[in-house]
């Protein structure tokens, strides 16, 4: 497993709230290897972003975190004050949902980036300077030099979202999580974002965990597909297989709901009932409330993880019969 | 810019003359006519007459109303029942101490309210962040006037370590007398190079400045906290903490800069409360500014003098929120560069 | 029986008992619960004042003037040697009855400004809302103060005066909830089925807005107590011989030093009064409008 560099063990999230608390995530698990491009899909409110956040230790208070976060080699959770900032930007790099909220809007997008340059590497101002005009080339930004005295209102989300990509990989990270970093943005842009991170995943051997809720983003990006369903990870293989023979009931839903660019979040009403309320979240196995095939045993019995062939693996009990 | 900049300034105008019109209403409409306030106990017809022509009460009223405001634009507010001067006059004499007093306090609540509001919020949901949220909650609930009381009793009648009230001592001033050029005292002697002088007026406005800044630093304190509260739930507090900049460096210089435009309205509001506590303050402490003047023009039915000086303050206080105003250029790249 | 129809399974709902409810409630709550504690015995003691007071409020008897807190008068006596517990008491009366009205004036003359210049919007919006934004640029305390000084002075002007400079603020926070408002379907289809502008604006608008509205009553209620009692402290609100606790500290001014009591007790009225409705306004926003929860 030597080729795993992020790997989420039994990772469980809860928030305290008066009486019950929100278990945001519930015992997922996966690894992401080197060098790949993982989609992790699932509604909204499944655990995603928060499993996202928990891998740079940024779960917020009051949430807890239990189970385990290993980064090339490291534990994260429970990480001292010092490793977590190597761990931020240094190894592992975020973007964020909304670009035009994520930048300061009282700094200069160069300000902003030679900060953060110069906190994971040896340079001065200028030095850092320079990395951020070669960042920003590298997302293709046209004239870098003008980009980085502008604030970030005065750029478009497209641009931004760019900058933010910049701003990632100017650290050189081990890898990069996009927290659905195309949601916020026009369809036309969404396409040249995924391109751009697609082409650094590529030639820069980037190990990508991108989140979405939009499986078109998956098949045209994804080498490989986590679906998280209420809190876990209920189906997990390349996305070919995925596409063509999902096994989770939760996932063959998933993927029958028209796979096709930006129009991920209207296509999952499809799916009927409501994610369920993860103050009491069901017995047995989450989905059994929405299945048409559920069973007495998925009600009582929560499902363990089954491999189906190489890497495809499922937690259902019903499954084998059904594929 | 120059567009934002005309159209606060005329806004401002607008308003002040909003303000002039509520005052002239008060003053002409409303019972209580300053004409019996002005020529006293029981006066003949004539003497009416006479009074109601030389206060040009006998024209029309959109007359009245555009004199009134030709006079409030020149500063006329007319003459002072008590102290028979011009209240412009007595205004300039009294002004300078009540500025003083709430320039002094204005400094203290941001130096002290901002610096323990960020802190609690940074903080929040910890022994600091709870003893401040609870001393602000019940600092509100105290009345300015009983914070001086308080304070009076505390530091004169029990430890005798500061004057009960007054701007300076008097025998000081006859032995110490300084030439009045800003019309702060704590300037001017200094200016003087009068340590004796100096030192009595710095204990004199010690009480009164902290009954100010002990009243107001509550809302100071909290409103900080609150509008730091809500800058590190923005997103880009959460980007710089996870590209590794030290927390530090994100609190203090990402959110605070963030926290400075609605701060800059907290202390223009604050400037505002501070003047009207001020009244009240320098009744407590007998301060000679304009607080106590228009408390007792208003006890001895001087209109012109209580028109005269809630006019100048709501100048005043006007003036500083188109200054606040302006100062968001400076501050906020989103306006400064479009 | 292998396939059991989907969305069909009821979720697993936990049904507290009230007792729970309660405390859960209490123990989320507990500012707003000791607040409102403290108001209630407040409110009934000054419901209650003639039953309670140990002595004629006004009744003035020289051989206890100044007289220290005893057995028989806990608070002492003042320079009339009037009873100041007794005073205290009823100053309560005169404090809930200011804040009381204040507020509902304010609210009264807010109200239906905010209410028409956030419905109509355009014109009559820019000519109310700027009309009223002149009434908040004089600095706070002063206007009263203006006010009173042209209405006279007294306790019923200087609560006019108040409510007068006070009612801008409801007419802002209505014209926004009002705008809100209006925009939301349900009004709009109103509108469209042909139901009048009056009837729209009472029966959709209006109760959509109380909430802030409540919230800012229930938090300037103790703020118009403590203004008022500043009017009647320089002079220019309650007269004598209304029992004011503001009046009560004015008239002890001279000799407070040596007779702490004249001054503390109504002092410390007006603190414990403001502060446990203060807590109760905070409380009631965190329970009505949990966006700006403070307290967790």
């Amino acid at each position: 497993m030597s080729d795993v560099v992020l790997e989420i063990r039994d990772l469980r999230v809860e928030f305290p709230e008066l009486g019950r608390s929100v278990q945001a995530v519930r015992g997922c698990g996966f690894g992401v290897r080197y060098g790949e491009v993982l989609g992790l899909i699932g509604e909204s409110g499944c655990g995603k972003s928060v499993t996202a956040l928990a891998c740079l230790g940024l779960v917020p208070p009051p949430g807890r975190v239990h189970g385990s976060i290993i980064v090339d080699g490291e534990e994260v959770i429970g990480a001292s004050r010092k490793a977590l900032a190597d761990l931020r930007g240094g190894k592992v790099a975020m973007i964020f949902q909304n670009p035009g909220k994520a930048l300061n809007p009282f700094f200069t997008v160069g300000r902003q980036m030679t900060d953060v340059i110069r906190v994971h590497r040896p340079v001065d101002r200028s030095g850092a300077r320079d990395l951020a005009i070669e960042a920003l080339e590298l997302v293709r930004l046209p004239d870098p030099r003008v980009v980085l005295g502008k604030y970030p209102h005065q750029l478009s989300g497209g641009q931004l979202q760019r900058v933010m990509v910049a701003m990632a990989v100017s650290c050189d990270p081990l890898i990069l999580i996009a927290d659905e970093p195309t949601t916020a943005l026009d369809v036309t842009i969404q396409g040249q974002i995924i391109v751009l991170i697609r082409d650094l995943a590529q030639s820069r051997g980037l190990t990508v965990l991108f989140i979405t809720h939009d499986q078109g983003v998956v098949a045209s990006l994804c080498d490989r597909v986590a679906v998280m369903y209420a809190g876990r990870i209920v189906e997990m293989g390349s996305s070919d297989v995925l596409f063509n023979r999902p096994a989770h009931p939760y996932t063959r839903k998933l993927m029958l709901t028209a796979p096709r660019l930006g129009r991920g979040k209207t296509d999952l009403d499809v799916i009927p009932g409501q994610v369920p309320d993860m103050r009491a979240p069901p017995e047995g196995c989450a989905f059994h409330t929405r299945c048409s095939h559920a069973l007495e045993l998925c009600r009582k019995v929560s499902p363990l993880t089954e491999t189906l062939d190489g890497d495809h693996t499922v937690s259902c009990h019903r499954a084998k019969e059904l594929v | 810019m120059y567009r934002y900049v005309t159209q606060r300034i005329l806004l401002l105008i607008l308003t002040l003359i909003g303000v002039v019109t509520i005052t002239f209403v008060l003053g002409r409409v409303l019972p209580g006519s300053p004409v019996e306030l002005m020529i006293g106990y029981r006066p003949n017809q004539e003497q009416i007459e006479a009074a109601r022509k030389a206060l040009g009460l006998d024209l029309p009223l959109y007359i009245q109303y555009l004199h009134f405001l030709g006079d409030a634009i020149r500063g006329d507010f007319g003459v002072s029942l008590h102290t028979k001067q011009p209240v412009i006059t007595d205004i300039a004499i009294r002004s300078t101490a009540t500025l003083e007093l709430t320039v002094l306090a204005v400094i203290a609540v941001v130096l002290i309210g901002v610096p323990i509001g960020v802190i609690s919020a940074v903080r929040s949901n910890t022994l600091v962040d709870h003893a401040t949220r609870s001393i602000s909650i019940a600092g509100v609930a105290l009345p300015v006037f009983m914070v001086g009381i308080l304070l009076q009793m505390l530091f004169y009648g029990d430890l005798g370590w500061l004057p009960l009230q007054g701007r300076i001592g008097s025998l000081v001033l006859l032995d110490h007398p300084f030439e009045i050029v800003t019309g702060f005292y704590l300037i001017d002697t200094v200016l003087a190079g009068s340590w004796t002088a100096f030192s009595s007026a710095a204990s004199h406005i010690v009480l009164p400045a902290t009954a100010l800044t002990l009243s107001t630093l509550p809302l100071v304190t909290r409103t900080t906290r609150n509008m730091m509260m809500e800058v590190l739930q923005e997103d880009y507090v959460r980007t710089a903490i996870a590209y590794g900049l030290p927390v530090r460096h994100v609190h203090y210089r990402y959110a605070l800069k963030a926290t400075l435009i609605p701060l800059m309205t907290i202390v223009g509001l604050t400037f505002g409360v501070l003047l009207g506590g001020s009244v009240v303050v320098e009744f407590v402490f007998d301060w000679p500014g304009l607080g106590g003047y228009v408390v007792r023009s208003i006890t001895r039915s001087d209109f012109p003098g209580t028109i005269g000086v809630t006019l100048f303050l709501a100048t005043i206080y006007l003036s500083i929120n188109l200054v606040v105003d302006l100062l968001y250029f400076v501050v906020d790249p989103r306006l400064s560069s479009p | 029986m292998s396939t059991i129809p989907g969305a069909s399974w009821p979720q697993r709902v936990v049904r507290p008992s009230w007792t729970l409810k309660l405390r859960f409630f209490v123990s989320g709550h507990l500012l707003f619960v000791a607040g409102a504690t403290v108001f209630g015995i407040i409110l009934i003691m000054a419901t209650l004042a003639p039953l309670i007071a140990p002595y004629d409020p006004v009744a003035i008897d020289f051989s206890v003037k100044l007289g220290a807190p005893g057995p028989d008068h806990w608070m002492g006596n003042d320079e009339l040697g009037r009873d100041v517990f007794s005073r205290v008491l009823y100053g309560a009366r005169t404090s809930l009855m200011v804040g009381l009205m204040v507020t509902v004036m304010a609210i009264a003359l807010g109200l239906p400004i905010g209410l028409l210049a956030g419905y109509f919007g355009g014109r009559l919006d820019t000519v109310l809302m700027r009309l009223s934004d002149v009434f908040l640029a004089f600095p706070p305390l002063l206007l009263p103060i203006a006010i009173t000084a042209a209405i006279g002075v007294g306790l019923v002007n200087a609560m006019i005066a108040l409510a007068i400079s006070w009612f801008p603020w409801y007419a802002r926070i209505m014209r926004g909830a009002v705008m809100r408002v209006k925009s939301e379907p349900y009004v709009m289809a109103a509108r469209a089925m042909g139901v009048g502008h009056g009837r729209v604006m009472l029966r959709h608008a209006l109760p959509n807005c109380l909430t802030p509205v409540i919230v800012q009553g229930s938090l300037d209620f103790g703020y118009t107590i403590l203004a008022a009692a500043s009017l009647s402290f320089i002079g220019i609100g309650a007269q004598p011989p209304e029992i004011e606790w503001g009046l009560m500290a004015a008239a002890s001014r001279t000799n407070f030093l040596e007779f702490w009591w004249t001054v503390t007790f109504p002092g410390l009225a007006i603190f414990i009064t403001v502060l446990s409705i203060n807590l109760v306004g905070d409380g009631i926003r965190d329970i009505l409008d949990p966006r700006f929860q403070e307290f967790r």
